[in-house]
């Protein structure tokens, strides 16, 4: 055990500097909103850009049919956001980039969630991690702890660029045009707190894909597309890629659509860039529903979006890092820990043979696989995922993948291990097969834990997991690639539009009750990185939906013709006679008959939609200077502190950097690529405020810029106690003034 | 030093419920439990020898667990605790030891539920704060003879590589655990 008094100073040196900066702000934030010195509406999009989620309950009201139960937290009202009480447990989201983690991490991951979740690690269908049930008092040190073994959580929620996904086969994939990982990664890390996609009006996902045929990354379905694609000039060989823009699903599934056809590797993050600070100001900001960039391509058209990406382009000083990540594109290049070797005996381990044909994935390179570890719902416990962790030193030298299916895959296996890894994997209850077929569900966290969850769809994936395993449909020919993928509610995040049967949380009232249902959603194409949509049949009531996928199956295993996709067989008998052979499922019995129909799956309270409440996934509009303002608000408050520390130097100099940094907001709303330069940014705002008179109060007139442009001039060799504290003061009054400033430019520019 | 983040388990001789009976059971506790603010129900039953059912409180979880498939009830203190250690270590037994005789005594578990009294593991989980092993011992060793009540026990200790100790203990004569929770009053 440890000496130090707190994580921080226990991992002093171990986390990056500019990390463990922005963590030490958040901790600051959070202590000024616990002392209500923060607005809520900021300080809630502060935390979602750290990944810090909102959770089902978390306004202090659990529903049990009619009767409500007040849970009585200790901090009383106070709130961290909309309607969400301080001490309830919220989620916190954990990015991982194209899904790579090696066994330092794992084992982090495991202490955490022990430690401040509730010793689960969930994967999502986004490749990344979730802890659930934390408390957000636990999320600075946390974050530390991550930060020390290089993770992030910035920008895991909110309106930004959210995780960046890739193939969980790079590199090893037998059809891919070359790995994507290196790409990913430099996608991931160069826009990071990049200041171009800090002003978006929604989140932003994108994907990389090795080879175009194969599900992949799913490119089809995301804000932005990359698949790898080579060309020959002059006889050599230039890698690109392939660009989509403005995919998604939601409630109304986009295809995204190409942007262009061979982007080279060296325009790739300026271009993302361009097409960054396009959405950034062109996107919808006021109307939630539309502010994806799906909805900006749709309205421009994609010529018209392309026209002004590329007028961007040209427009974005140069950036060393857009190519500097290509001298080191082996960055991520992995090996075997044993030469290759095939497996050519026997097992005779019983259910080797069955997990061998479902888990096991031939890799390019000769003597190696990759296994896959099946996750039921996407969950580990920390001892399971330790354990793992332990197994992947052991077999495959250090690193794993997680998977948008919610599994994790162990690359670099040498094929003659497969039986000493199973035998560790079933020690630890990781044996399961049928990976990537029909038992292996897909959901959502659904009512579990998200606020917008309408039905259970972790509850229902269990139990249709349970069934068809029980049926061994992952070996049936006919069905065992067909997927399943559940969400909770309309907006797709478990991704139901592209499963061959999707399903998503709705319901209906009957009797007086409210009755858990979900829409069948047929014939989503996953291959082809989600090249199709399934089609809506009809609302069936949660009970039934096992037996909807028993008639589905049953159904195309009787009438399909020969070699007839599951996508043709339901676009050839169509939606009417797909909706009738349901029929009889759709009836729910009265209450008093039945009551099983009125509770969902793994929930046997009686069915209420009181639980829902706003989701955060949309995050807030909050304008961009508001957060910079904020900010800054932080740095005056640390002036104090300082000040009452007895450091008046530091003290002096913060409140200077909190001015600066205000008018550098302010100039931003003007001029977008503002320099750090103080000077510079000096002599802008005087120019366009002080000059122009926009920062002017009627009463003190130019008193507070005055502040500013007097510390800027002033060189200070004397630090008392007075010039401290009224630097401090004359802090907080420029960035109030600010504010004004601000608010009464936008009332001027949206007057009527 | 202090020990706040701790996990105690006391294991199950009898266990014949089902996960939809459990997640009713702790549904209820969220209404009816004044003592601690108690927030909601998770179901892990699909998860292979590990948690089943899981109560999520505000000072602390409970939840039938089944790691290396032995079912408890596995109590995790989450919040800081108050009073010198032995009195730390005094109230997370006691708040362990009353979740397992009200499951007990749930009459809709009538006969379905009955926990080993003479055996229990506990696990400091804070992996920065928590005393030096010798010290969490010296306070269990003190708690024992009373939980015990001067009966023999053995006590096994192990730390895993992730620096999490924790202590096995058995008793060599059977304990219900009303009689722990007698034996626990002052």
């Amino acid at each position: 055990m440890s000496t130090s008094a707190n994580w921080k100073e226990h991992l002093a040196g171990r986390i990056p500097e500019a990390w463990g900066e922005e963590i030490d702000h958040f901790e600051t934030q959070v202590e000024l909103r616990r002392q209500n010195k923060l607005d809520e509406i900021i300080f809630m999009e502060t935390r979602l850009r750290r990944g810090v989620y909102g959770q089902r309950y978390d306004n202090g009201e659990r529903r049990d049919g009619a009767h409500v139960q007040k849970l009585k937290f200790p901090s009383g009202e106070l709130t961290k956001g909309t309607n969400a009480l301080w001490d309830a447990p919220g989620m916190q989201r954990i990015k991982i980039p194209f899904g790579g983690l090696n066994t330092e991490q794992m084992d982090i991951l495991a202490d955490l969630s022990e430690e401040y979740s509730d010793a689960i690690c969930h994967v999502t269908t986004r490749q990344d991690i979730q802890l659930h049930f934390v408390h957000i008092d636990d999320t600075p040190d946390l974050m530390r702890r991550l930060a020390a073994v290089g993770i992030t959580t910035r920008e895991a929620c909110g309106n930004s660029v959210r995780n960046v996904t890739a193939c969980p086969l790079s590199g090893v994939c037998r059809t891919e045009a070359f790995d994507v990982t290196p790409y990913a990664r430099a996608c991931a890390f160069f826009l990071l707190g990049h200041p171009d996609v800090q002003d978006f009006g929604r989140k932003f996902k994108p994907a990389f894909s090795g080879c175009k045929h194969e599900a992949c990354g799913l490119t089809t379905m995301h804000d932005l597309g990359a698949i790898a694609a080579t060309r020959t000039v002059d006889g050599k060989e230039e890698r690109g890629f392939e660009l989509y823009v403005g995919g998604g699903l939601g409630a109304v599934p986009h295809p995204a659509k190409l942007f262009d056809p061979f982007v080279d590797e060296k325009d790739l993050l300026p271009t993302i860039q361009a097409i960054s600070r396009v959405f950034a100001r062109l996107g919808e900001k006021a109307n939630r529903a539309r502010a994806r960039i799906k909805f900006l391509v749709a309205k421009l058209g994609i010529e018209e979006f392309r026209r002004l990406v590329l007028e961007e382009r040209e427009a974005i000083p140069t950036d060393q890092r857009w190519t500097a990540y290509l001298d080191d594109l082996d960055i991520c290049d992995e090996e075997g820990l044993k030469p290759g070797l095939a497996l050519d005996r026997d097992v005779e381990d019983e259910g080797f043979d069955e997990w061998y044909k479902t888990n096991v994935y031939r890799q390019r390179q000769e003597g190696y696989v990759v296994a896959t570890v099946a996750l039921p719902l996407g969950d580990i416990t920390s001892d399971q995922l330790r354990a793992l962790a332990a197994i992947a030193r052991r077999f495959v030298k250090d690193t794993v993948r997680t998977t948008v299916e919610q599994n994790i895959v162990l690359r670099w296996v040498r094929e003659a291990d497969l039986p000493a890894l199973y035998g560790e994997l079933r020690k630890i209850g990781l044996h399961q097969s049928g990976a990537g077929t029909i038992v292996d569900v897909t959901a959502c966290p659904g009512t579990d834990t998200c606020r917008l969850g309408i039905a259970s769809s972790r509850g229902l994936a269990a139990e249709l997991r349970k069934r068809l395993a029980a049926q061994n449909l992952q070996f049936d020919q006919a069905v065992k690639d067909l997927r399943i993928k559940l969400s909770g509610c309309f907006n797709s995040c478990g991704q139901h539009h592209i499963a061959d049967l999707g399903f998503y949380g709705i319901s209906r009232k009957v009797g007086g009750y409210t009755v858990p249902h979900f829409q069948v959603v047929l014939g989503g194409q996953w291959s082809e990185n989600a090249a199709s949509f399934g089609l809506p049949i009809g609302a069936v009531p949660s009970r039934r939906i096992p037996d909807v996928v028993t008639r589905m199956t049953e159904s195309y295993i009787n009438g399909r013709g020969k070699g007839e996709s599951f996508q043709d067989y339901i676009r050839r008998i169509g939606k009417r006679e797909a909706k009738a052979m349901l029929e009889d499922l759709t009836p729910v019995p009265p209450h008093d008959e039945d009551a099983s129909y009125y509770s969902d799956w793994g929930d046997p309270r009686e069915f209420t939609l009181g639980d829902m409440g706003k989701g955060e996934c949309a995050g807030e509009v909050v304008p961009l200077i508001h957060f910079e303002l904020s900010d800054c608000e932080r740095e005056a408050f640390e002036a104090q502190v300082l000040l009452e520390e007895g450091d008046f130097e530091k003290s002096y100099h913060t409140a200077c950097s909190a001015m600066l940094h205000a008018a550098k907001a302010l100039v931003k709303t003007q001029f977008l690529d503002i320099p750090e330069d103080p000077d510079v940014i000096v002599a802008e705002f005087r120019e366009r405020f002080c000059d122009t008179k926009l920062f002017w109060d009627t009463y003190a007139q130019d008193k507070f810029a005055r502040y500013l442009l007097r510390a800027h001039e002033t060189a200070v060799t004397e630090y008392s106690q007075d010039l401290a504290r009224k630097t401090s003061e004359e802090a907080g009054l420029f960035i109030e003034a600010t504010y004004r400033c601000f608010d009464a430019m936008s009332t001027t520019s949206t007057a009527p | 030093m202090e020990l706040s983040r701790v996990n105690v388990k006391f294991f199950l001789e009898t266990w014949s419920v089902s996960a939809d009976d459990t997640f009713r059971t702790f549904n209820d506790w969220i209404s009816n439990n004044p003592d601690e603010v108690l927030i909601d129900v998770a179901d892990y039953s699909h998860i292979h020898a590990g948690p089943v059912t899981l109560l999520v409180g505000h000072e602390a979880n409970f939840s039938i667990d089944n790691s290396n498939h032995r079912p408890g009830l596995l109590y995790a203190r989450k919040k800081p605790l108050e009073g010198d250690l032995p009195a730390r270590l005094q109230s997370v037994f006691s708040s362990a030891l009353m979740a397992c005789r009200r499951l007990e005594r749930e009459p809709d578990l009538a006969g379905k539920v009955k926990f080993r009294g003479e055996e229990f593991s506990l696990s400091a989980m804070d992996r920065l704060r928590t005393p030096p092993t010798e010290e969490i011992r010296a306070g269990l060793d003190k708690l024992l003879k009373q939980l015990y009540g001067g009966a023999d026990f053995a006590v096994e200790y192990s730390a895993d590589s992730t620096a999490r100790p924790t202590f096995h203990v058995k008793a060599d004569t059977s304990f219900t655990v009303s009689d722990l929770l007698d034996n626990l009053q002052p």
